[in-house]
């Protein structure tokens, strides 16, 4: 009997149009997220092995785009202020989307947008230059939380130690910065970019443009999990750590919200998303460059190049349910139809699962782990359903490509 | 009186040509032939064909392509992009190719080029180095601007040059798509250097920028973003129209029409033009 | 039907490309035999001297013949094809055909100052008039060469024609011409309309 972690389907089936399988996860909200993963769910694939992702692709070829503009627009213009207060808030870091979906409200549709950020855990140069012309060239007022550094280097050591997450408070903090800074700012109004159904959430999401009420508020501190641990655990554990300093990685309460008419929106949900497309905006209108090498892992240098961790977290994602960074962009290339699932096989089959040495001493030197530590964690963490350890070390049972050691 | 090749520049994935910003995205505009027959009867003295992928998936199927279009047009074309010994130049040139240009196989192993200048003929290997500035140092790179070498451009120039090369391409993946114009202190470094012919790469937006690149030293110019977006202003009478049921790759952009703002409304004529005023001399 | 002499070159292709779009018939003469059945003959080349010189003479082709074919037949000769009909060249340490008396030099021994291999569109000047084809070369044609025919005076035998080029302060030989032979130093299958119309007119001559 092999065992079978995070309550993964025991069986590894890979969709019949894209390169996902049925072990890529599901977005929980992360102040949720437990080492065993109890309630998670995983993407989901029909009788015909295609997966949900594909299915809400076909369903967006379909889509009368005139209408989902009309409707943003009907939108937009309840909300467009008039006395040069800001109108709308739009979060991000200066990379591809967040400038597309700045420039395009601000521009096109004459609205006011604060824009507000989480900033990266490492900021790469590139990545830091690309934020800078965002709000200088692209003409932006913005806010930047710049979070308790000693706190967020502890919470991120924890999250890799019990939940081989590097990126959470990452996660955390830009999700639920937006909501306290519209507060703060009396925005009633908050643009998201892409809907993450159209990765494989659950499609009912899909049909809604507003986000999921579940992912931006809590009942009461109890049901809270930071880097895997119970909140009252980690202030028990670490005295410096103050209650105050946890807020920071959490949403607002359910309470605060009831109290304000916040709505967030995708505006993946009003116009046609195309993330290539995104990066040719961004360059041409506020000069993004894209990283100056491959990024490890996959093929292309435009996509999320901002955090030298990010790199990290990706491999740990392939550690964990075995799908690698190449696989997910070459899935969504796919999708959008710029990539034949042939050419996206011999992309994974070159580039999934390469190691991100480019970063690492880095990253652990900020968090103080030793690599061999790492190392260690990483084969705890893989799941003996997806991992075979042989005399040339850990290799994978099953892929896409079919040159698993179980295939 | 300095003697200039304008060149088009066509980037090629499976059957459409393709044009990114940095040498990333693969945005699709049209079919490659219908462009090149496009340039050729608009005077454009040479054809570029660069596969872009071809080191990514292991095939080379631009040699088709390439047969199609030496049947009407009757100018230089250069083939590059995943040729990786003899026996892939060999192949391209009996394709209908008269130049190859190497880059990824040549920085692997540069004895390469020794044997393929005395194998075809020096006239026949260009090689092409593709750069990032680095502070004051330009670095190459291979695999269409992704992989990194650390060779330093400048040095890998002189060698190449020494061991027969007969033309360099030196690309600006800094500039390359942006309509900024070349980057002239590039080209002006290495035609310190170099004495073989030194083909621009990576930039053009506006005719100033050719007589500008043309003053710091180069040779020839490879031009692309400018002259497709330009061709496809006006697509039925270039004969650029695709068939819209038949798509394969990143046709978004040209579906949506969307248009560009970076790049100056010029033709292959109204740059000669303009360059012939600086008595530059030209096809 | 014109034929092509196949040497170890790889630019057959793009000729017989251009003569297809002329609706001309082509032959590949790869055995000494065939070339007394063609009036018209092209020498292609690209490559360089010492190895197209030793193909063409292991089809047993001689100085004599290749005179011979040259004056009788109507010969078109490219790049590498004039050199090969000089006296010998600095490239290589074969002797040439000697239908041509003058000597190939690399172009820096020419006085070019500019960018060698002389890649590119240039003009040709004819030295002597001749109404018929002026306006066949009175345009551009491609080139693409690191070593030039001195154009220095003829010594003897050759009554022909021919035309000269300039580039980076060198002057070479880049077309000669002799009854109904020619051979250039350029590309006219690389030299567009330009060199389809040059070639139509050779074929028509």
């Amino acid at each position: 009997m092999i065992k079978v972690f995070y309550n993964l389907p025991k069986k590894v089936i890979f969709c019949k149009l894209c390169v996902m399988s049925n072990q890529r996860p599901s977005s929980i909200p992360e102040f949720k997220h437990t080492k065993n993963r109890k309630n998670a769910k995983y993407l989901h694939l029909d009788e015909n092995n295609v997966c949900d992702a594909c299915k809400q692709a076909k369903i967006k070829e379909k889509i009368d785009w005139k209408k989902r503009e009309e409707e943003l627009i009907r939108l937009l213009d309840k909300y467009r202020s008039s006395d040069g207060s800001y109108d709308c808030l739009v979060p991000g870091s200066g990379g591809k989307d967040s400038i597309f979906q700045s420039h395009i409200l601000k521009y096109k549709y004459r609205m006011n947008p604060l824009t507000c950020t989480w900033p990266p855990i490492i900021y790469t140069d590139y990545g830091y230059e690309n934020f800078k012309n965002w709000i200088e060239l692209g003409g932006f007022d913005n806010i930047t939380y710049k979070q308790n550094g000693k706190v967020m280097k502890l919470l991120t050591k924890l999250a890799i130690k019990n939940l081989l997450h590097p990126f959470q408070t990452f996660i955390l903090g830009q999700k639920n910065l937006a909501p306290k800074i519209a507060n703060k700012f009396n925005i009633n109004l908050i643009f998201y970019g892409e809907n993450e159904a159209e990765y494989g959430n659950p499609i009912a999401d899909n049909l809604k443009s507003i986000r999921d009420k579940s992912f931006y508020v809590y009942k009461s501190l109890d049901e809270i999990y930071i880097s895997g641990l119970k909140v009252q655990e980690i202030l028990e554990k670490y005295p410096f750590v103050k209650k105050s300093d946890i807020l920071t990685y959490l949403p607002l309460q359910e309470e605060e919200y009831e109290l304000k008419d916040l709505q967030v929106h995708y505006l993946g949900y009003y116009l046609k998303w195309i993330p290539q497309e995104t990066y040719y905006y961004a360059a041409e209108n506020c000069d993004f460059k894209a990283r100056p090498y491959r990024t490890q892992g996959t093929y292309n240098k435009y996509s999320s190049i901002d955090d030298k961790i990010d790199d990290l977290h990706f491999y740990t994602q392939y550690i964990k349910y075995g799908l690698g960074r190449c696989s997910y962009d070459s899935s969504q290339e796919v999708r959008n139809k710029h990539l034949n699932r042939v050419e996206a096989k011999a992309l994974v089959k070159k580039f999934d699962g390469e190691f991100p040495d480019k970063y690492i001493n880095e990253v652990l030197d900020f968090i103080d782990m030793k690599k061999e530590e790492f190392y260690n964690l990483c084969n705890k963490f893989r799941s003996p359903h997806l991992w075979k350890k042989t005399g040339k070390g850990y290799k994978l049972r099953h892929t896409v490509n079919q040159d698993g050691t179980d295939d | 009186m300095k003697h200039i090749r304008l060149i088009a520049r066509l980037d090629v994935k499976g059957p459409n040509l393709v044009k990114g910003v940095r040498l990333d995205g693969l945005r699709a505009l049209g079919s490659p032939d219908s462009f090149a027959e496009f340039y050729y009867k608009n005077n454009i003295d040479e054809i570029f064909y660069q596969d872009v992928v071809a080191s990514l998936y292991d095939r080379n199927n631009i040699f088709d392509i390439v047969r199609k279009t030496t049947k009407k047009i009757f100018v230089p074309i250069t083939i590059s992009g995943g040729l990786r010994n003899l026996t892939d130049i060999n192949k391209a040139l009996e394709s209908g190719a008269d130049k190859i240009a190497l880059n990824t196989a040549a920085i692997k192993n540069p004895e390469l080029i020794n044997q393929a200048a005395s194998k075809f003929g020096s006239s026949t290997i260009i090689i092409s180095i593709e750069c990032i500035k680095h502070g004051e140092k330009y670095l190459a790179y291979t695999d269409n601007g992704r992989e990194f070498t650390g060779k330093e451009v400048i040095n890998w120039a002189k060698e190449v040059q020494s061991r027969g090369a007969g033309e360099i391409l030196i690309t600006s993946i800094d500039n390359d798509g942006t309509g900024n114009g070349f980057d002239n202190v590039l080209i002006k470094k290495i035609s310190n250097i170099i004495s073989i012919p030194i083909i621009a790469h990576g930039g053009a937006g506006k005719k100033e920028h050719f007589i500008q690149a043309i003053n710091f030293g180069a040779n020839a110019l490879a031009v692309a973003s400018m002259f497709h977006y330009n061709a496809l202003l006006n697509k039925k009478k270039n004969n650029l129209v695709l068939n819209k049921n038949n798509l394969e790759g990143n046709y978004d952009y040209i579906k949506k029409k969307l248009s560009y703002k970076n790049f100056g409304k010029e033709s292959i004529l109204s740059i000669k033009k303009y360059l012939r005023n600086y008595k530059i001399k030209m096809r | 039907m014109i034929g092509i002499i196949k040497t170890s070159s790889q630019n057959t292709g793009s000729i017989i490309n251009c003569f297809n779009y002329l609706n001309i018939k082509t032959f590949i003469i790869d055995d000494l035999n065939q070339v007394d059945n063609f009036k018209k003959i092209i020498i292609p080349g690209v490559g360089s001297f010492n190895p197209i010189v030793k193909s063409i003479k292991s089809l047993k082709i001689t100085n004599e013949l290749i005179k011979k074919i040259f004056y009788e037949k109507q010969v078109f000769a490219i790049c590498i094809g004039l050199q090969i009909l000089c006296k010998k060249s600095e490239e290589g340490d074969e002797k040439g055909f000697g239908i041509i008396q003058r000597e190939v030099k690399h172009l820096k021994n020419l006085k070019c100052k500019l960018a060698i291999p002389h890649v590119g569109f240039n003009s040709v000047k004819l030295h002597k008039k001749d109404e018929k084809i002026e306006k066949y070369l009175d345009k551009k044609f491609y080139f693409t060469h690191s070593y030039g025919v001195e154009n220095k005076k003829l010594y003897n035998s050759f009554e022909g024609n021919y035309g000269i080029t300039k580039y980076g302060g060198a002057e070479f030989v880049s077309f000669v011409s002799y009854k109904k032979s020619m051979a250039t130093q350029f590309h006219p299958e690389k030299s567009g309309e330009n060199g389809l119309e040059l070639l139509n007119y050779f074929y028509n001559m």
